[in-house]
């Protein structure tokens, strides 16, 4: 039988339907406990190597760069049918080489276009409930590295982003970009930047209608953490989101608040310069608004001695123009303001 | 996360702790809880402000990867400022550890087959991942009490900022030609010739002669940059670096296929590591320790020195070393090279292997290099200017 198999060359696509019946043999196997230990193993082995069979055929391999058309079936053929629900429940069985192979499988698929069109999205969007295994998958010390990194693929779809921040999925960051775990939390980071400034239109739609909630947790859960790579990264991520043009409502609401400005000023004094020249970042958006409200006015009228010193001792290591031109408006700014009564 | 064996460790500074420095930024350490020692580096994220996101891909990368020739981190956490990244403890510590201590002439062949056969073994792994290790040498092969060799894999992100990695000699001529497209892995395979040869020898394969001009001379001279007393060792030693140094990437071999090469095929189990050099090591922390000291001795030998030194500025230096023009021996002379030296050991902690070669050269006594040819003196010129635009 296995010769006949071999007589003829494998398509992608024979490939595909092979590696769906071992997953399913995978998925099975674990509940039909008289199945023989040596067979099932044999079966898993099969399993990985179809795997990275199919990394060749996206990646290409030291002999062969990838082949379009080739690339193309076996993505039709994937997401013919329910391959990528098979693939993501199984994995936890595979071992690591298999899952780091199924995860970069997972990743190029994503990309990959049949006739001009990512049938990877419209699979998503017909299987959004995949998300949220995907991020269960934080949770897992063992599993969160890969589900993470597949998450994080998937959201490149418009539509998914859209989901994920629509649902409560969003609020789980706050605590996984947290966790104790470097690598996992770093990995949870990256995909919170991605949720909040790849895709400009849903990301300024989600944060209009969620603003009160969110950045009310994210200065107390982010930029006020104890945790100093949580607070480095948070405000860094921040002076991105505010700064991209497509969410200047939501800056200038952002820089309207007084309590905003109470925590970006604390931002300013932290002993790590890193953090400070972010948080200027953000500051300076306070200084520049031209419409204060009376409050702010007075804050920084109030603080304004102390502000000027410390701005002026403020400079990144490396000489940076821009940072000294933006620094010296901040500085006339703040010197030209005039205290006001409250309305 | 967990380590190979499925050891959880834990995640907080709390539960380590530190009882030497083994290496710049690097502890031995006991995990208190499951009471096993460990090795444990320690990054200061503030000091390396500029790319916190190559971090984190060195950090995936060192958990990610699963092989035994490959040192794999257990876990990492943040403390404070710092990064921690808790690793298996490689007793013996580096082969250039090792070298520096007790083989200042290198070692013989049969050890020398070891350790690249078992690197080899590791290369064959990563690239099979499509990953470029990008800093294979000497003083990132580690090695336990055991004989067990592994290849160190994290790049540390420098406080100059860049991801510079190792020292020029070690670095492939196409990465300055950009002609790596594709043939990524091969840069590997030109470094791992470069590591033979500073194994065989005790010392990096240029120390010699400087850095900057190596790459050039070596893409004239193909197929391979040879000297007088290489002919000391074996004709299949030869061979496998004669081979790694192959210009046409095309016809410089892949991991895998060196590791048929006849220099490597009656090669000995790594016990024989065990009971042969490693048997003679006093700890690391103390070997450690002493090499530290020789190192701020020289600084010091330096220092007394530079009083009588004359003031040269940095932009002097750099105008008399342009390529190619042969320098008047006087205008770049020891005396206006130690203090930038010295400067330079100072502020920059990448270099330090490189400018110290260097200053091992320096012959007190005499008051100047001991081969301050104006050639020497000349590619020096290149050297700092190579060195200063890394670090400003």
């Amino acid at each position: 039988m296995k010769g006949l198999f071999k007589s003829k060359p494998r398509t992608p696509a024979d490939l595909v339907r092979q590696t769906r019946d071992l997953l399913l043999y995978a998925d099975r196997s674990t509940s039909l406990p008289d199945l023989r230990e040596s067979k099932r193993e044999e079966k898993m082995a099969e399993l990985s190597r179809n795997i990275r069979d199919m990394k060749s055929i996206l990646y290409g391999n030291s002999e062969a760069e990838p082949v379009a058309e080739a690339c193309a079936q076996l993505t039709q053929e994937f997401f013919k049918e329910d391959t990528l629900r098979l693939l993501i429940t199984c994995l936890p069985k595979l071992n690591l080489e298999a899952r780091k192979d199924a995860t970069q499988v997972v990743a190029n698929l994503q990309r990959q276009q049949v006739n001009s069109r990512l049938i990877a999205s419209d699979y998503l969007e017909a299987n959004i409930d995949l998300m949220d295994v995907l991020i269960e998958g934080f949770e897992n010390t063992d599993m969160a590295l890969h589900y993470g990194a597949m998450f994080r693929e998937c959201i490149r779809h418009q539509i998914v982003a859209k989901y994920v921040l629509e649902s409560d999925h969003v609020k789980k960051f706050f605590d996984y970009i947290q966790l104790p775990n470097f690598d996992i939390a770093a990995d949870a980071a990256a995909t919170f930047k991605e949720l909040l400034t790849r895709h400009k239109s849903t990301v300024a739609e989600f944060l209009t209608k969620n603003e009160d909630w969110f950045f009310a947790d994210y200065n107390s859960k982010l930029l006020e953490s104890s945790n100093y790579i949580t607070r480095r990264q948070a405000i860094k991520l921040l002076g991105d989101i505010l700064l991209d043009r497509s969410n200047s409502a939501v800056m200038t609401k952002y820089v309207s608040s007084r309590d905003n400005l109470r925590i970006l000023m604390n931002l300013l004094r932290e002993s790590s310069k890193s953090i400070q020249i972010e948080a200027f970042h953000v500051f300076k958006l306070f200084a520049a608004n031209q419409n204060k409200p009376a409050d702010i006015v007075n804050i920084l009228v109030a603080n304004r001695s102390k502000l000027l010193r410390l701005l002026a001792d403020l400079k990144p290591d490396k000489e940076d123009e821009r940072f000294e031109a933006d620094k010296s408006q901040v500085l006339r700014e703040i010197a030209a303001l005039e205290p006001r009564d409250l309305a | 996360m967990t380590s190979s064996s499925g050891t959880k460790f834990p995640l907080d500074a709390k539960d380590y702790e530190l009882l030497e420095r083994i290496g710049d930024g690097v502890y031995r350490a006991r995990c208190i809880l499951l009471d096993e020692i460990v090795a444990i580096k320690i990054w200061n994220l503030e000091k390396c402000t500029k790319d916190l996101e190559t971090i984190k891909k060195e950090v995936h990368r060192l958990s990610s990867i699963d092989h035994p020739n490959l040192l794999r981190s257990h876990c990492s956490f943040i403390d404070g400022t710092s990064l921690w990244i808790v690793m298996p403890y490689m007793s013996c510590g580096s082969c250039l550890n090792i070298m520096k201590s007790v083989y200042p002439n290198g070692l013989e062949e049969p050890v020398v087959a070891i350790f690249l056969r078992e690197i080899l073994k590791a290369l064959v792994y990563l690239h099979g991942l499509g990953y470029i290790h990008g800093n294979v040498k000497a003083g990132n092969i580690l090695v336990d009490s055991e004989g067990t060799v592994k290849l160190g894999v994290e790049r540390m992100p420098t406080s100059s900022g860049n991801t510079f990695v190792g020292t020029p000699c070690w670095i492939a001529p196409e990465e300055d030609t950009q002609q790596v497209d594709g043939y990524g892995f091969k840069l590997d395979i030109w470094s791992f010739g470069m590591t033979a040869l500073e194994l065989a020898h005790g010392h990096s394969p240029f120390s010699k002669y400087p850095h900057t001009v190596a790459p050039p001379l070596t893409l004239q001279n193909s197929p391979c940059p040879v000297y007088e007393e290489d002919n000391k060792f074996s004709k299949s030693f030869r061979e496998l670096v004669a081979a790694c140094l192959i210009k046409d990437l095309e016809k410089r071999p892949t991991a895998s296929k060196l590791l048929e090469y006849p220099f490597l095929q009656h090669t000995l189990s790594t016990e024989y590591l065990a009971s042969t050099i490693l048997d003679s090591l006093y700890p690391l922390g103390e070997r450690f320790r002493k090499l530290k000291e020789e190192e701020a001795k020289l600084v010091k030998r330096i220092d007394g020195n530079s009083e009588k030194l004359s003031q040269v500025t940095i932009e002097g230096l750099l105008t008399s070393g342009k390529p190619a023009s042969p320098v008047n021996p006087v205008s770049c002379n020891a005396a206006q090279i130690l203090p930038m030296l010295q400067n330079l050991l100072i502020q920059n902690d990448i270099q330090r292997e490189r400018v110290i070669s260097l200053m091992q050269l320096y012959d007190p006594t005499a008051g100047k290099f001991a081969v301050l040819s104006a050639d020497f003196a000349s590619s020096l010129c290149y050297k700092f200017r190579d060195l200063i635009l890394q670090v400003s």
